[in-house]
């Protein structure tokens, strides 16, 4: 027979169900029982300005038949951010550009396996002042599939993520330099290595500098340190990092005063 | 106790041998100093197969120069070794003037990297009664690592609002993708002009590319195996006009065991059209086109 309680049980799975599909298969991400659970951290939820912030996405797959899912152009292009800023406001950053040559993004998670990559927040959002930020990070177009066909999901949402950003501590900054740089030398396989790259490449302080002449030497890793450096000269000037190199780099010099003046005419993205 | 210094004589036989020594030195002089010109070498070579072999050799040349009388015998050993540290050794065995080992070692899939080919030659004068090479030692290199190979365009799609899209796929000299873990695959595109900054021809452009523009940042790790390439419009500003331009793509990758190309001399054309009063924007890329409208449809 059923109970009251039960026919109340039947009517919020209902509800759930349809609301599911109405919200385009949505899924939260936390608290999640999923047999796919998605999740997002903050790797440090307290920083100093101008370190960088990065979200470990983890994707585990429980289910016992292999899982696909997109992330987009660059395993990038699916993720969209809203920021809170100290003052209050709501920032959209622009989402990251699809033009030219990019790893696909298509997943393919075995069963039982882990996915984890570290999401680098500056690359949408530069954190210029110290406070209290909120994150928030969608990603859609997941197309979230079992092997069988079967649609998990199609997006995912993180909880608001706090962020306190303390002033600037320049010994601090040169500790996480030299940490990325090592991490960028000494990590197997380029992925880990572009990771670390990539972080030091998004610290916008004449700091970085050093270290990134250091990671241009790098196989598969030069093109990361001269983005990085015009970023830096495009705000403290180009004198100021060159002087910093530490060592002469004709070539170097030549790339990264090219990188910016690209920057200083506008350079779009990409178009291939 | 005195100590007394005596001239030491010479016995009969140490004469006769120094007497030797000088003859020989002086008839070796006579027959090598007219022929200052002539050179032997020896040295090493190491090659990787299309099958994954690796191909080791030494070559000693003693050969003496035309016309003279002289007789030479030379001698070499050669020996493989793998990064796992299997080794094939050979060494010469017919008397001859020039003489050349060869070693090879199969393909393994768990034996990747830098293999060395060590040679140690030597050559003997039957007119000096010495070996004028000897010992003498020369290395090779070659290394199967992991590369990607294959590159193949695996599919395209024109969009309407004029980008055009194209997929790749690539494998391993191993046949093991994941060996291209620390390989990176990328694409160098060149636009007309100088190196710097390309401003695309405007009008009816309104944008701007690094020349040459390479990416993505960060490339592509070699373990996908896959990468997708789109072609955007790029940004248009009224008013517009009658324009194209071309521009050449290569695919490249960089791994430990160097640096090569996948795919060249790829033309990328782009032209803006007057179409009654619109313009039509269209690229073409590898047999493939996608056009759109401008201010109507182009993506932006």
């Amino acid at each position: 027979m059923c109970s009251p309680y039960m026919s109340l049980r039947s009517a919020l799975g209902l509800v759930l169900v349809v609301g599911s599909c109405l919200w385009g298969l949505t899924i939260y991400a936390a608290p999640t029982e999923s047999a796919v659970p998605i999740s997002f951290a903050l790797q440090k939820p307290s920083v100093t300005l101008h370190e960088p912030v990065s979200v470990e996405l983890t994707i585990e797959n429980s289910l016992a038949e292999p899982v696909t899912f997109e992330l987009g152009f660059q395993e990038k292009a699916n993720y969209h951010f809203t920021v809170t800023a100290p003052d209050g406001s709501l920032v959209s950053p622009q989402d990251i550009s699809e033009g030219g040559f990019g790893a696909t993004g298509h997943v393919s998670l075995e069963a039982g396996g882990k996915f984890e990559r570290k999401v680098l927040v500056n690359e949408w959002y530069e954190f210029s002042k110290a406070g209290t930020y909120g994150i928030r990070i969608r990603i859609t177009g997941l197309t979230l599939r079992t092997a069988s066909g079967t649609l998990l999901g199609n997006e995912v949402s993180s909880q608001q993520m706090v962020l306190e950003v303390e002033p600037a501590d320049p010994a601090r900054l040169v500790e996480v330099c030299q940490n990325l740089l090592e991490s960028a030398r000494t990590s197997r396989g380029y992925a880990k290595q572009a990771e670390a790259g990539l972080a030091l490449s998004f610290i916008l302080d004449p700091v970085a500098v050093p270290y990134l002449v250091k990671l241009a030497k790098m196989r598969g890793l030069d093109d990361l340190s001269v983005a990085g450096l015009a970023r830096i000269a495009n705000r403290a000037g180009i004198d100021e990092v060159i002087s910093k190199f530490g060592t002469e780099d004709p070539e170097l010099e030549q790339s990264v005063r090219n990188a910016l003046d690209c920057l200083k005419r506008g350079c779009g993205p990409p178009i291939g | 106790m005195s100590s007394e210094s005596m001239p030491r004589r010479e016995s009969p036989l140490e004469a006769f041998l120094t007497f030797l020594r000088a003859t020989g030195f002086l008839v070796t002089l006579g027959l090598l100093s007219p022929l200052p010109a002539h050179a032997y070498s020896w040295y090493s070579g190491a090659s990787v197969g299309s099958d994954g072999t690796v191909y080791g050799w030494g070559v000693t040349d003693a050969t003496p120069p035309h016309g003279s009388n002289m007789s030479h015998v030379a001698y070499v050993t050669t020996t493989l070794t793998s990064p796992i540290k299997r080794r094939q050794a050979s060494n010469s065995l017919n008397l001859q003037n020039m003489v050349r080992a060869d070693v090879s070692l199969s393909f393994d899939p768990g034996d990747l990297g830098s293999y060395q080919d060590y040679t140690t030659s030597s050559a003997f004068c039957y007119s000096c009664l010495c070996y004028f090479i000897y010992g003498a030692v020369s290395q090779a290199f070659a290394n199967n690592a992991a590369y990607p190979v294959n590159f193949t365009q695996s599919g395209s799609t024109a969009y309407a609002d004029g980008r055009l899209q194209f997929y790749y796929t690539w494998g391993s000299s191993s046949r093991n993708i994941m060996d291209l873990a620390d390989c990176v695959v990328y694409e160098a595109v060149t636009y007309p002009g100088p190196p710097g900054t390309f401003v695309l021809p405007k009008p009816p452009w309104n944008y701007s590319q690094p020349n040459p523009s390479v990416g993505p940042v960060p490339k592509i790790p070699g373990s996908n195996g896959t990468g997708g390439d789109t072609q955007y419009p790029g940004t248009f500003a009224t008013p517009y006009g009658n324009n194209q331009f071309d521009a050449t793509q290569v695919y490249e990758y960089s791994c430990p065991a160097g640096i090569g190309d996948l795919a060249t001399g790829i033309t990328i054309h782009r032209q803006v059209q007057q179409n009654g009063s619109y313009y039509t924007y269209q690229v073409t890329k590898s047999g493939a086109s996608s056009s759109c409208t401008l201010g109507v449809n182009c993506y932006q």
